[in-house]
C-alpha cells in the first residue's frame, strides 16, 4: 500500500518540456494531446516574464493530474470509470468504461489536466511509440496522466521522471518517510496548487 | 453490477490485461541481456523489443549517450542510458533533453529524402521540380561532372561545403572534411574545403589561437559565482543546468549577462541586460576597474598567465635570441623535423633584469623596459595601454547597463570566486565578436579564475576529444580552405586569395548551410552561379531546395559511426539500430559509387568496419579498452584518457601552457592576403559591423538583431519534428512590449521584419523579456515555415576578416504589423 | 362545447407543422451521426471548455419540463379550481421537454452506445448519476400521471389517488431540477457554480420558464379553438409568472451580492457577468425578467399579446441564465498561466494567447451543434404536435 506523489523543484525547473515529450512518446499520445504541460507563470505568452524589463519575474509550473487524495473527479464519474487505486493512490482512468460525459473535466479544478479525445486519435507516426503496454487511446473518452501505471507496476520509473535534465522531478511513496519525495517535502518549503479546493493534491512544488 | 468503487471492479478484464502485457526485451549488448518476466496470461502476445546503446547526434554539441528501443523494426523510444550503464560514480552525468526524446519522430520525419532526385531539366533551381533517378544514374552523372570539372579546371573547381551536421569519422565533416568519405575525396582531388561560418569567432580565437578551454560542466558545482554570459545553460545546453543548480544550492550566486531575460536570467541573483554586440567593452572596463582598485590576483598572473611576457614594439615576444641567447635544440616534431627552443623573456624583479622565463623568480607583470636596446613592455602593460578608453562609465554607455552593475560584476569576478563563466557561442555572432574571447581570457587571468575547481573561462558541452588516427583521411592535400560564406565573393570575382579560382561543382553535406549561415540571399545567388550543385542530406531542407541533384542520407540511427568529439567522458559511438529507410545510402557508399568514375576505387575499397577500426584503434585507445571491437556492441566505455584531473583545465607555468589572452602571431582563419590589424593580438573592442547604437542606419532600422539557440531546436534538424511543432508551431520574433505598443503590434500578430537586404513575415511574441530596442528570431526554422521570407534574409555575408565568422546577430531592422492576412 | 374528437381549427397547419418537425428531426439525427463519425471536434467544445450548447439546452429543457409539470400539478395538488383543464396538455408538454432534455444528454456523450453502463456500473456518489435516476423516475412518473388523469376522467381512478400522484409528481419535479442544479452546484471547481443557492434557484427558474411556456401554449391552443380557458385563470397564471420572476431576480441579487461583496475572487465572477464577455446574456436576463414581471403585474399591460411577449421574454431570460452558468463556469480558469495550446485546448485556440482565447466568450457553438439542437427540439415539437393531434389531451367537460 503506497501513496504515490511527486515533487517538482521550481528552483530548478527551466520549462524545457523534456517531461512533456518523454511522457508523450512513452505513452504514444495522439497529436494535440499532452498529459503534462509546462505553464509559464509570468507574462501572457509562454516563456515571457511578468514585470517590466529588466525586472522580470518568471517561473515554470509543470502541470499534470495531481492524483489528489480527495479527488473531485472520482466522486462524480457516473460509471466509476475514473477511480482511485487503493494500492498506489494513483487516480486511474478506464477507457473502456468511460462514457465520454466529461463530468470529471468539469469537476476537476486543475484546468486542463484532463483531455478529451475530440476525434479519432491521430498520430505523428504510423506505428505506436513508447511502451508496448501503454494503454491504447480511444476516440471520445477522457484521458490524463496515469502516473505511468504500466511502468511503476513493473518497478520502472514514470517517463517524466527519467530524465529531467535539471533533476527537478522526483516521485515516490509519500507514506514512506525515507523516500526521496518525503525527504524533500520535509526539508524544503513547498506550495501546492489550489490548496484551498480541499482536493489534497499529491504533487508538491518545491519553492 | 456495482463494485466500481473498488479498484478491480473499475477496470474491465480487457483493460487489466492490457496494462500487464508481456514484453520480452533483449538488450543488444554483451553481458546485459535480460528477458522480462512473461505475464501469467498466455493469451496476450509477447512483443519483442531490443534496446541499443547509441549517442544522440542532435548536433547541439552534446552527444549525449542514448538508448534506442526498437520494436518490430521501428524505433519506439529514445532515452538516456541507464543508471546501470553509467555506474553510481557517474550517475550525475546521465543526461538527456527534450530534443533527444523526440528522436523517434526525427527518424520518420515527413520531409525525409527517399531516393536520389534530379532537378527537372529546364526548371529553375529552387523551383522544387524534381524527377526521381536511380543511384546508378546519380553516380554516373556526379562522377562525370566532377571528373570533367577536375580535368578542365583542376581539383579546386570542386568545393565541399559543410557545417556541423556530423563529425562522424566515416561520413562526417569535422573541420570541413575530416572523415574517411570526405577526407579521402577532398585530399585525393585537391578539392576546396568550405567550412562553416557559425561559431568560428570562438573556435578560431579561443580554441585555436589562445588554446583556452573550459572545465567540465560538472565542475560548475564548485563555483562560488557562475556567470551565464553569452551562454544560456537553462535552455541552450540544459545538461549543464543541474550543476548550476547544485552550485546554487550550496550557496553560489548566478549572474546572467544577456539582452534577453532567459530562463537562466529567471533563476539568477543578478540580471545584467547588455546590448547585443557590446559585451567586449564591459569586459575591458571590468579589467580596468580591477586593476585600478588593486583587486588583481597578482600571483596567478605572474605564475600561470602570459602577463609577464615581454613584448617588443612589433608585437612579438622578446625571446632569448633577441638578448643574445642562442636557441636550444628541442624535440622532433610530428613530421620528424627538428625544432628549436627560443624561450620568451620576462623581467625578473628580484634580479632587476630580463631573463628567460624558466629562470625568473619574480616576473614583473607591469612595466616597460629596455633590453639590449630593445624597448619592451609586459604583455599586461601592453594590453592595458590599449584599453584605457574603457572606463566603467564608458562601458555603461556602450552596453546600456547601469554602471553599478558593471562594478558589481567586476567585484564578483575579483572577490567572489571561483568564477565559472558559462559562455559558449552567444558572444560570438557579431563581426566584432572574436575580441570577446581575448577580453574574457584576460578577465579570468587577472582575477585568477582558472586552473582550479569552480573557475572556468568558458563552458564545455563536450569537453572530451578521443585520440584517433587522422591519417586514415589523408590521401593527399585538400585544395583551398575557406569559410563557405566567401562563396559570393569568389563567384563574383573569380578569385580567391589573389589567385584565379573557378568553382564548378559544389557538394553540400553535413549541414544546412543555406538556412543556418548568414546572408542567405547572397549565398543563394552565389550557389546559383555554380555550374553543378549536389546536396547530400537526410531531409529536403533549405539547402537541398537549391540543388541540381539531391542524395538521400540515412538518419544517424541507421548508420554506425564514431565521433571523436565526445560527451565527456564517453566516446560517441552510434550503432546501426534499424535499417536505412527508403533508398538512403551513407556518404561512404556514395563515395564508393562515384569513385570508379574518378579512378578512386582503391580509396574506398575496404568495409566500413575496417575503416572504423583503422581510425579508432590507436595504440592508446586499444590499451585503454577503447577499441572498435569494444565499442561496436554499444557498451558505454569511459574514455581512458579522461581522468578526473581533466575536469579542470589547468594552466601551467611553462610558456606554452600558460593562460593566454595575447596572441603573438595572429594568423587569420582564412588567409587571402588581407592585412592583419595589430589589435588582433590584444584584448580589444570595436563596435559591431551594423548592429551598433551610433550607426546612422538606425534612423531607418532602429532595432538591434539577435537570435538564439532555443530549447526546441538544434539548428534546423528539428524544424519539422511533429512534437516540437506542437510545442512551438511557427517561427516567431520576440519584441519588447514597449516597442510593440509603439508599432501597434499585439500579442500573436503577424509582423514583417525587414531591412535593405530582405525581410520575413513572422508571428510576434510580445514580451517584457527582451531589452527594448532588441529583437530576436530563434534559429532553426525553414523557409516554408515563414509566412514570407526567411530570418536569414535579414543577415549579411559580412564577416570579420580575421576569423570569418557568420555574424547572424549583426543586423539592424525594423518591424511593422503585417496586413496581408492571418497566420 | 368542444368535444375531444372535433377537428381543431388549423388541422392542416398542424399536419404541416408535424411534417416540418419530422424533417428537422431526421436532419438532426443525421448531424448527430456526422458528429459521432467525424468526432466531436466538429463542435465548439474543447478541453478547457468541455461542455457547451448541449448541456446548456439540457438544463433549459429540464427547467421547462419541471416547471410545466409543477404548474400543472399544483392546482390539483392544492385543489385549486380553474387551471386544471390545461393540466393534460401541460403534462404532455412536460413529457416532451423531458425527452428533449434526455436527448441532449445523449448527444453530448462521447460514447452514447455505452449508455447502458449507467445502469450497470452506476456510481451512486455522482450527481450526474442521481440526475439520470431522477430523470428516469420523473419521465415514468409523468407518463403515469398523464395516464392516471385520463383514467380519472373516465372514472377508473379516484380523485384522491390522482391527487396523491400529483403530489408525488410535484415533489419529483422539484427534485429533478434541484438535482440537475447539483451537477453544477456541488462542484467546488468553479466559483460561479459552487453556491448552496443553486438548487432553489434552479427551481425558481424552472417555475419561471415553465409557467411562461404553459401560458404561451395555452394562449396558442385557445386561439386555434383547441381548448377554452377563462381569462381570469390566465390572469392567475400571469400573476404567478410575475411572482416567480421576482423570486428569481431576488435569488440573482442575493447571489451577486454574496459573491461580489468581499471583493475577492467572487468579484471577478460578478465582473464577468455584469461587464465581461457574458454581459449581453446577463443584461438580457435581468431586463427581460423585469419587463416580464411588469407586464404580468400591470393590468393595463396584461393583454394576451403582451402576455405572450412577457412569456417569451421570461423564457429567453432563463435561457440566458443557462448560458451564463455553463459558459461562465469555464470563462474563468482556475489555472490561467499560458502554455503551448493545441487544436484541442480551447475553442479559440488560434487567438494568439491564453488571454486572447478568453477575451470574448470562451465557448460558442458550431453550426453542427446548432443543427443537432434544432433537430432535438424538433423531436420534442414532433412529439408535442403528434400528441396534440392524437392523444385525448383536451380539457374534459367541467
Amino acid at each position: 500500500m503506497a501513496r504515490y506523489g511527486m515533487t517538482i523543484d521550481t528552483k530548478r525547473c527551466v520549462g524545457c518540456n523534456a517531461c512533456t515529450v518523454a511522457c508523450k512518446i512513452n505513452n504514444n499520445l495522439p497529436n494535440g494531446i499532452m498529459w503534462t504541460r509546462v505553464l509559464t507563470e509570468g507574462g501572457d505568452a509562454p516563456d515571457t516574464p511578468a514585470g517590466v524589463f529588466p525586472n522580470g519575474k518568471m517561473r515554470y509550473v509543470t502541470l499534470s493530474c495531481q492524483h489528489c487524495e480527495n479527488p473531485a473527479c472520482t466522486k462524480v464519474c457516473p460509471v466509476g470509470a475514473t477511480y482511485k487505486d487503493p494500492e498506489t493512490g494513483v487516480v486511474r482512468q478506464d477507457y473502456d468504461k468511460c462514457i465520454g460525459c466529461r463530468m470529471c473535466m468539469a469537476a476537476c479544478p486543475y484546468t486542463g489536466v484532463r483531455s478529451f479525445n475530440w476525434e479519432e486519435p491521430a498520430y505523428a507516426l504510423e506505428y505506436a511509440v513508447g511502451d508496448a503496454d501503454a494503454p491504447e487511446h480511444q476516440k471520445h473518452v477522457v484521458e490524463k496522466c496515469t502516473f505511468c501505471y504500466q511502468r511503476t507496476s513493473q518497478g520502472k520509473t514514470p517517463a517524466c521522471m527519467d530524465l529531467c535534465p535539471a533533476r527537478a522531478r522526483n516521485w515516490g511513496d509519500l507514506d514512506d518517510p525515507s523516500s526521496k519525495v518525503s525527504e524533500l517535502i520535509a526539508s524544503r518549503s513547498y506550495q501546492q496548487l489550489l490548496a484551498d479546493e480541499g482536493t489534497r493534491p499529491s504533487v508538491y512544488y518545491l519553492v | 453490477m456495482s463494485g466500481t468503487n473498488s479498484p478491480q471492479g473499475g477496470l474491465t478484464r480487457r483493460g487489466f490485461l492490457k496494462t500487464t502485457a508481456a514484453v520480452a526485451g533483449a538488450s543488444a549488448l554483451a553481458g546485459g541481456a535480460g528477458l522480462t518476466a512473461l505475464a501469467d496470461d498466455s493469451s496476450e502476445a509477447v512483443v519483442e523489443e531490443q534496446t541499443f546503446r547509441s549517442a544522440c547526434r542532435g548536433n547541439c554539441g552534446s552527444r549525449c549517450p542514448m538508448t534506442l528501443t526498437v520494436r518490430e523494426g521501428k524505433i519506439v523510444r529514445a532515452a538516456a542510458m541507464s543508471e546501470e550503464d553509467y555506474g553510481e560514480a557517474d550517475a550525475h552525468r546521465r543526461r538527456f533533453c527534450v530534443k533527444g526524446y523526440s528522436q523517434p519522430q526525427r527518424v520518420y520525419d515527413p520531409d525525409r529524402l527517399k531516393y536520389p532526385m534530379r532537378r527537372v531539366g529546364g526548371t529553375e533551381r529552387g523551383a522544387g521540380q524534381w524527377e526521381r533517378i536511380t543511384w546508378d544514374e546519380a553516380f554516373q552523372e556526379i562522377g562525370t561532372k566532377i571528373g570533367a570539372a577536375v580535368a578542365e579546371y583542376g581539383g579546386s573547381s570542386i568545393g565541399v561545403w559543410s557545417s556541423y551536421g556530423s563529425y562522424g569519422v566515416l561520413n562526417g565533416a569535422m573541420g570541413g572534411f575530416m572523415s574517411v568519405a570526405y577526407g579521402r575525396f577532398c585530399t585525393a582531388l585537391g578539392a576546396n574545403i568550405m567550412g562553416a561560418g557559425a561559431d568560428t569567432a570562438q573556435s578560431h580565437v579561443q580554441s585555436s589561437l589562445l588554446g583556452n578551454s573550459g572545465n567540465d560542466f560538472v565542475d560548475a558545482r564548485n563555483a562560488k559565482t557562475i556567470v551565464a554570459w553569452g551562454g544560456n545553460p537553462a535552455e541552450a545546453y540544459v545538461h549543464a543546468w543541474q550543476f548550476v543548480c547544485d552550485a546554487r544550492e550550496a550557496g553560489a550566486r548566478l549572474i546572467t549577462v544577456d539582452p534577453q531575460f532567459t530562463a537562466s536570467a529567471m533563476h539568477s541573483d543578478v540580471y545584467i541586460p547588455v546590448l547585443p554586440g557590446t559585451d567586449g567593452a564591459m569586459m575591458l572596463a571590468m579589467i580596468n576597474y580591477i586593476h585600478a582598485n588593486g583587486l588583481m590576483d597578482v600571483a596567478y598572473m605572474k605564475g600561470n598567465t602570459v602577463s609577464p611576457f615581454l613584448v617588443k614594439e612589433d608585437g612579438t615576444y622578446l625571446r632569448g635570441s633577441d638578448a643574445g641567447i642562442a636557441p636550444a635544440e628541442g624535440p622532433l616534431d610530428a613530421y620528424g623535423r627538428p625544432t628549436f627552443v627560443d624561450p620568451v623573456m620576462v623581467w625578473d624583479e628580484s634580479q632587476g633584469k630580463a631573463v628567460v622565463l624558466d629562470e625568473a623568480v619574480d616576473p614583473a607583470i607591469e612595466g616597460s623596459y629596455e633590453v639590449e636596446g630593445v624597448k619592451v613592455s609586459t604583455v599586461f602593460t601592453t594590453c592595458l595601454s590599449k584599453m584605457g578608453e574603457y572606463t566603467i562609465e564608458r562601458a555603461a554607455e556602450i552596453c546600456q547597463v547601469p554602471a553599478e552593475q558593471i562594478v558589481s560584476l567586476a567585484n564578483a569576478y575579483a572577490t567572489e570566486g571561483p568564477v565559472y563563466t558559462m559562455t559558449f557561442q552567444g558572444i560570438g555572432h557579431h563581426v566584432n565578436s572574436h575580441h570577446n574571447y581575448k577580453n574574457l581570457a584576460m578577465l579570468h587571468a587577472v582575477t585568477g579564475n582558472a586552473g582550479k575547481p569552480g573557475a572556468s573561462i568558458c563552458g564545455a558541452p563536450s569537453t572530451g576529444l578521443v585520440g584517433y588516427n587522422m591519417m586514415a583521411y589523408m590521401m593527399g592535400a585538400p585544395g583551398n580552405r575557406f569559410c563557405g560564406m566567401h562563396l559570393p565573393e569568389i563567384m563574383n570575382t573569380g578569385k580567391w586569395a589573389g589567385q584565379d579560382l573557378t568553382m564548378r561543382v559544389l557538394w553540400i553535406c553535413n549541414g544546412n548551410v543555406l538556412s543556418c549561415e548568414s546572408g542567405r540571399i547572397e549565398l543563394i545567388e552565389a550557389v546559383k552561379k555554380v555550374d553543378y550543385v549536389i546536396v547530400a542530406d537526410v531531409n529536403m531542407n533549405d539547402s537541398a531546395q537549391w540543388a541540381d541533384i539531391v542524395l538521400p542520407i540515412p538518419h544517424a540511427s541507421e548508420v554506425q559511426d564514431f565521433d571523436p568529439v565526445c560527451s565527456a567522458p564517453y566516446p560517441t559511438y552510434t550503432q546501426k539500430v534499424v535499417e536505412p529507410q527508403f533508398e538512403c545510402k551513407t556518404d561512404m557508399d556514395i563515395m564508393r559509387g562515384i569513385a570508379p568514375y574518378l579512378g578512386l576505387e582503391m580509396m574506398f575499397a575496404q568495409t566500413d568496419e575496417e575503416y572504423l577500426a583503422s581510425v579508432i584503434d590507436t595504440e592508446a585507445n586499444v590499451a585503454g579498452g577503447l577499441s572498435y571491437e569494444a565499442l561496436k556492441d554499444g557498451s558505454l566505455i569511459r574514455q581512458p584518457g579522461y581522468t578526473e584531473d581533466r575536469h579542470v583545465v589547468v594552466y601551467g607555468t611553462a610558456e606554452s601552457s600558460r593562460l593566454k589572452y595575447y596572441i603573438e602571431n595572429p594568423a587569420p582563419r582564412n588567409n587571402w592576403g588581407q592585412a592583419v590589424a595589430d589589435y588582433e593580438r590584444y584584448p580589444y573592442y570595436e563596435h559591431a559591423n551594423e548592429s551598433y547604437s551610433e550607426n546612422p542606419l538606425r534612423e531607418k532600422y532602429p532595432l538591434f538583431g539577435c537570435s538564439e539557440h532555443n530549447k526546441y531546436h538544434v539548428h534546423s534538424q528539428l524544424a519539422y519534428t511533429p512534437v516540437m511543432r506542437e510545442l512551438e508551431p511557427v517561427p516567431f520574433i520576440k519584441i519588447n512590449a514597449a516597442d510593440a505598443a509603439e508599432r501597434g503590434i499585439a500579442q500573436g500578430d503577424l509582423v514583417r521584419a525587414y531591412n535593405d537586404r530582405g525581410s520575413c513575415v513572422i508571428k510576434a511574441v510580445v514580451t517584457e523579456g527582451i531589452k527594448p530596442g532588441v529583437i530576436c528570431i530563434p534559429h532553426g526554422f525553414q523557409a516554408d515555415q515563414f509566412v514570407e521570407g526567411h530570418a536569414q534574409d535579414l543577415t549579411s555575408v559580412v564577416m570579420s576578416d580575421f576569423c570569418s565568422n557568420s555574424a547572424f546577430y549583426d543586423f539592424l531592422c525594423e518591424v511593422e504589423k503585417y496586413e496581408g492576412g492571418v497566420a | 362545447m368542444t368535444t375531444s374528437n372535433a377537428p381543431a381549427k388549423g388541422g392542416k397547419a398542424l399536419n404541416i407543422a408535424i411534417i416540418v418537425a419530422a424533417v428537422l428531426t431526421v436532419a438532426g439525427i443525421a448531424l448527430w451521426a456526422v458528429q459521432l463519425t467525424g468526432g466531436m471536434v466538429q463542435t465548439g467544445m474543447r478541453n478547457l471548455d468541455s461542455w457547451g450548447l448541449y448541456i446548456t439546452m439540457f438544463m433549459f429543457f429540464v427547467g421547462l419540463s419541471a416547471g410545466g409539470l409543477i404548474i400543472s400539478s399544483i392546482p390539483r395538488a392544492f385543489g385549486l379550481e380553474g387551471i386544471g383543464g390545461i393540466s393534460k396538455v401541460a403534462v404532455w408538454t412536460s413529457i416532451c421537454a423531458t425527452v428533449v432534455a434526455i436527448g441532449f444528454v445523449v448527444v453530448d456523450m462521447g460514447q452514447p452506445f455505452r449508455v447502458w453502463e449507467l445502469f450497470v456500473y452506476s456510481n451512486l456518489s455522482s450527481p450526474l448519476m442521481w440526475d439520470i435516476i431522477v430523470l428516469m423516475t420523473y419521465l415514468i412518473l409523468s407518463c403515469v400521471y398523464l395516464w392516471a388523469t385520463l383514467r380519472a376522467e373516465a372514472g377508473k381512478v379516484s380523485q384522491l389517488a390522482l391527487r396523491v400522484i400529483s403530489v408525488i409528481a410535484l415533489v419529483c419535479a422539484v427534485m429533478v431540477h434541484t438535482v440537475t442544479a447539483w451537477i453544477f452546484g456541488l462542484q467546488a471547481s468553479h466559483e460561479l457554480w459552487h453556491t448552496a443557492l443553486l438548487g432553489p434557484w434552479f427551481v425558481s427558474s424552472a417555475l419561471v420558464c415553465g409557467t411562461a411556456l404553459v401560458i404561451v401554449v395555452v394562449i396558442a391552443l385557445r386561439k386555434v379553438g383547441y381548448l377554452e380557458l377563462d381569462q381570469r385563470h390566465l390572469v392567475k397564471l400571469a400573476k404567478m409568472l410575475g411572482a416567480f420572476c421576482m423570486v428569481d431576480l431576488y435569488f440573482f441579487g442575493c447571489d451577486l451580492l454574496t459573491a461580489g461583496f468581499p471583493g475577492g475572487t467572487g468579484a471577478e465572477v460578478v465582473e464577468m457577468l455584469v461587464f465581461g464577455p457574458l454581459a449581453p446574456f446577463f443584461w438580457t436576463e435581468i431586463v427581460g425578467t423585469a419587463l416580464a414581471a411588469a407586464i404580468c403585474f400591470v393590468p393595463a399591460a396584461r393583454k394576451n399579446g403582451m402576455l405572450v411577449i412577457a412569456s417569451v421574454l421570461a423564457i429567453v431570460a432563463i435561457l440566458c441564465k443557462r448560458v451564463q452558468l455553463l459558459v461562465g463556469g469555464f470563462q474563468i480558469p482556475n489555472v490561467d498561466m499560458p502554455f503551448a495550446m493545441t487544436q484541442y485546448t480551447v475553442t479559440n485556440w488560434q487567438a494568439g494567447s491564453m488571454a486572447a482565447a478568453y477575451e470574448g466568450m470562451v465557448y460558442w457553438p458550431t453550426m453542427l451543434e446548432v443543427g443537432v439542437v434544432v433537430g432535438i427540439i424538433a423531436l420534442g415539437a414532433l412529439l408535442l404536435l403528434v400528441g396534440i393531434k392524437k392523444l385525448p389531451l383536451k380539457p374534459a367537460e367541467k
